[in-house]
């Protein structure tokens, strides 16, 4: 695996920011967790120890973000992180499986119950080419691509919620695909929560060789109605010219508190394919770092959230542009309704000679009513000069004429809007996926304005 | 060796020209001793002969910044400032006695001006033809206002901040710091401590000012932080027109510049507040320049008003500027057209706020940057509507040209919206000078800084339309000027 491991330096702002944040008594409990997993953990290898060691001191320096941390302005997790969550051994097969978005869609089910695999509930492919490990599986002998994998992680997408999740994880899924390997159905992996009020660190790793080409769906769902925390860690390592289609759905209930640092690293001509849904979840928050780090690679990142009542999503996202050639392209649209809250920070960095950079993004929020929020960061850094950047945000309602137009035609009001607020959906998710892969999505969707239909009339109407 | 020589003291000679207003006029002045403690202040205030309540606020602004500190997250670098080695209280010294006529002004002043160009000598000649007042202000204290007769038939009293405060003391109280307050920020608060001068223009009711208002501002001594207060009130349905232009002598040690402006606009009022900024960008070297830390944003205090703010920023080495607007009365209206170069080994950071307040506010940003050799520019803005602001409305634009492959562009638009009947949006692009054209011009027989000059200029179109005739052609000139040498 070519990896070079980096070294990990929080900037000199940072430094500041964390005498200024000084440990308090939210990162208490969970500094004593840490100590519980690392002194449970017999049947671990030393090596997996010394890595735990390493997360713990490194979220002691960081602690819980706060606002004051420029990448986190938009949220506020240090509240949050109050309440007391169980870290569950996750040992017991949960009583019932959820139904997810992608069960019509034939595929390979990885399933993950409280942060642990559970090899009865998943079909597992058995195919030269393909390697799935397990951490708790392979408890002393970690293969060494999956140290590598770990390491490459810690380094590339520090910061505190993944060195939290490094000192706490119970499990992690790895998966990697030699050169030539042809998968004949995506990869499903389902993240459930199933025990109540708990807390589960996850990782999950995927290896595409060269000329790779997969699909990797990925949902979330809740068995019960208590708040639960999950911290998840995602690393994405794309070979030459390999293809991955990423397709995830958060649908969590309504309590739940669900962070993930996603990295991705792509070499020449890669390509990286990822459209998300949220419509669960109390706080969504998902931090996405995609290095183009060979020339041509080329990246397309989407997403859609439907959020009610008190829901926070934010996607904070960094494409960093360090080779020539490459492409990258952001949507991110939402509805919000009630008092619900839109994040997006996008920011693209075209290191000096990445000349022949194209980079779009856009983001566009509608506001449903009198109390909801969007905000959005678009950010642009650059240092070459033959590039095209661009980047666009919009920040509004329904469109009044449009809404006329359909009432006028004896479309009752909550169709309407729904009808209206679809199409806005829709068109983010038909130019992130094929049919196929987009079908379950807009079913998705669609059932959601069903639920909601009742919060989307009711609210913010204004003649 | 001496080949050696002979090529530092060439480029030297160019760097020279090519910074045409870069000489210092040696007049003796009246200074404050270095650094900064409450008798520096009180002696600041004895000088300008302050209120009593003018000393206190001083003294509280200054013990309020000693527990700030200096904001980092700005996208500049630069060598810390001592702000204990700086001189905060310079004036010529013809200070004493002001003179009657222009006979009575310091002859090497006066030759200071003829040099920027403006004819003041013929102005005095031809009052009441030229219809502009320039209230000249050199190193902190203001020498020779013109035109005030015109403007006092009027109703307006465009003066010195300082003498504002002896002949209208309670209009200074009642608005100064009532938009920036006197702990906003750390150059903020330190220019509440330490302003020497600035100008202040009150605009009375119903009063459309007869002419623009401008002030050159000229930073003179070496060693001297120019600390300018600037505060204009435009009454109910007035309407005044301002303009601001600087030059500075070439320096090699940074000159620290935090100013603060304040306007007020109530109901139906309207104000323009046009800049052309071109100080000392230091040398190609990026040794030496102006530190621009400016504080400026305007209130729209009553409904239906207006503030337009317009830049050019080509000067500096080191800007830090955000003209903002607070959108308080129900349809008021903010603009902010902004042309910011960068050439060499300038850095800026500038952008504006939009605060929507009241219903329907308007907000429209224009922003056009253009970094060349080695520079970095940065649009950094905000939008921000508040619940309450029914129908607003914000556009922003802002659009980055790269010109060579060493320099920088960068954007961060905060964008934050709670108003589900506010309509937000956002464009922005950054893109290299266009080769095509370029060579277009050049196959017409235009030199290749010619084309650049005149793309450049095109590219700009939209905010320089938005200056006033008398600042759109040196803006023109201006924009030519600053990126000689970027290209071939």
């Amino acid at each position: 695996m070519p990896l070079k491991p980096m070294s990990v330096q929080p900037t000199q702002k940072q430094t500041t920011l964390r005498v200024a944040a000084s440990q308090g008594d939210i990162e208490k409990p969970y500094l004593d967790a840490c100590e519980r997993v690392l002194a449970e953990g017999v049947r671990e290898s030393d090596w997996l120890k010394a890595h735990r060691r390493e997360g713990i001191e490194r979220f002691k320096a960081y602690g819980f973000p706060h606002r004051r941390v420029e990448a986190w302005k938009f949220t506020d997790l240090r509240p949050k992180m109050k309440e007391q969550f169980n870290l569950v051994r996750g040992q017991e097969t949960p009583q019932h499986v959820v139904v997810t978005p992608f069960d019509e869609t034939p595929s390979y089910r990885l399933f993950i119950n409280d942060g642990v695999f559970e090899s009865a509930l998943s079909s597992v492919p058995k195919q030269n080419g393909v390697e799935i490990v397990t951490l708790r599986q392979s408890g002393q002998d970690l293969p060494a691509w999956v140290k590598d994998q770990l390491v490459s992680t810690a380094s590339l997408s520090s910061g505190p919620m993944l060195e939290l999740g490094t000192a706490l994880m119970r499990d992690g899924l790895f998966i990697y695909i030699a050169e030539g390997t042809v998968l004949d159905r995506p990869l499903h992996v389902i993240f459930q929560t199933t025990s109540e009020t708990a807390q589960y660190h996850t990782r999950l790793s995927i290896v595409l060789e060269k000329g790779v080409e997969a699909t990797l769906l990925e949902s979330h769902v809740s068995a019960n109605g208590q708040a639960s925390f999950h911290n998840q860690a995602t690393q994405i390592q794309l070979g030459e010219g390999a293809i991955l289609r990423h397709i995830s759905v958060e649908a969590t209930h309504k309590e739940n508190l669900h962070v993930t640092s996603l990295n991705a690293r792509l070499a020449q001509s890669a390509s990286y394919t990822a459209m998300s849904a949220v419509s669960g979840g109390a706080l969504v928050r998902t931090e996405a770092k995609i290095m183009l780090e060979g020339a041509g690679a080329r990246t397309n990142l989407s997403g859609v959230y439907m959020l009610v009542e008190t829901q926070h999503c934010d996607h904070t996202i960094v494409i960093d542009h360090a080779a020539p050639n490459c492409t990258s392209r952001q949507v991110y649209q939402g509805v919000l309704t009630e008092s619900a809250r839109g994040v997006f920070q996008g920011k693209v960095v075209v290191a000096k000679g990445a000349g022949g950079t194209d980079a779009h993004q856009l983001s566009r929020a509608l506001l449903l009513s009198d109390k909801a929020e969007a905000d959005a960061k678009p950010e642009l850094e650059i240092y070459a000069d033959d590039v095209k950047c661009s980047h666009g945000a919009t920040i509004g309602e329904l469109d009044r004429e449009a809404l006329f137009y359909l009432r006028a035609r004896g479309i009752p009001l909550g169709q309407a809007k729904s009808l209206l607020i679809e199409a806005f959906l829709d068109d983010v998710v038909e130019g992130a996926a094929d049919e196929v892969l987009s079908a379950p999505i807009k079913n998705h969707i669609s059932n959601w304005l069903k639920e909601h239909e009742a919060q989307i009339i009711q609210e913010g109407h204004r003649p | 060796m001496v080949a050696v020589q002979d090529t530092i003291k060439d480029v030297h000679a160019l760097d020279v020209d090519k910074y045409k207003y870069g000489f210092v006029t040696d007049i003796e002045s009246d200074k404050a001793p270095k650094g900064l403690n409450p008798d520096i202040i009180r002696f600041i205030s004895a000088k300008k002969n302050d209120p009593e309540w003018m000393l206190e606020l001083r003294l509280k602004a200054y013990e309020r910044w000693l527990e700030m500190e200096e904001p980092t997250w700005a996208k500049v670098n630069y060598d810390p400032i001592d702000f204990q080695d700086i001189h905060y209280y310079a004036a010529p010294k013809s200070d004493a006695d002001r003179p009657d006529s222009l006979d009575d002004v310091d002859p090497e002043l006066l030759r200071t001006y003829e040099k920027l160009g403006i004819p003041l000598v013929e102005q005095a000649l031809l009052a009441g033809v030229k219809n502009v007042a320039v209230d000249a202000v050199f190193d902190s204290v203001s020498v020779v206002t013109t035109f005030k007769e015109n403007l006092a038939e009027a109703g307006v009293i465009f003066c010195p901040i300082s003498e504002a405060l002896q002949t209208h003391p309670e209009l200074v109280k009642k608005y100064l710091g009532s938009v920036v307050p006197m702990a906003d920020n750390f150059y903020a608060t330190l220019n509440s401590a330490v302003f020497t001068d600035g100008s202040f223009v009150y605009i009375p009711e119903g009063v459309r000012c007869p002419m623009e208002l401008s002030t050159y501002f000229r930073i003179n001594e070496a060693n001297t932080g120019q600390f300018e207060r600037t505060l204009i009130i435009a009454e109910k349905g007035s309407y005044v027109s301002y303009l601001e232009g600087c030059t500075a002598p070439m320096r090699d040690e940074n000159q620290l510049h935090a100013a603060v402006v304040e306007l007020i606009a109530m109901e139906d009022a309207e104000i323009k507040y046009s800049t052309v900024q071109n100080w000392y960008p230091g040398d190609s070297e990026g040794k030496g320049g102006i530190y621009n830390f400016v504080t400026k944003r305007g209130d729209c205090r009553g409904a239906n008003s207006k503030i337009s703010w317009t830049q050019v920023e080509t000067g500096s080495a080191v800007t830090w500027k955000y003209p903002s607007c607070i959108l308080r009365g129900d349809n008021s209206v903010g603009e902010f057209y902004s042309i910011a170069i960068t050439n060499n080994h300038q850095q800026a950071d500038t952008g504006t706020k939009m605060i929507h307040l009241g219903k329907n506010t308007r907000s429209r940003i224009i922003s056009k940057g253009i970094s060349a050799g080695q520079a970095q520019s940065t649009y950094r803005g905000l939008v921000n509507i508040h619940p309450k602001a029914a129908s607003a409305r914000n556009y922003t634009q802002c659009d980055s040209l790269l010109i060579g492959d060493k320099c920088g562009a960068h954007t961060v638009p905060y964008i934050e919206s709670r108003s589900p009947s506010a309509v937000v949006e956002h464009e922005a692009t950054t893109s290299k000078l266009s080769e095509e054209q370029l060579f277009y011009c050049r196959q017409r027989g235009l030199s290749e800084e010619e084309s650049v000059a005149l793309l450049v200029n095109g590219f700009c179109r939209d905010v320089l339309q938005q200056l006033p005739m008398e600042f759109a052609v040196e803006a023109q000139k201006l924009v030519s000027i600053s990126l000689e040498g970027s290209v071939g």
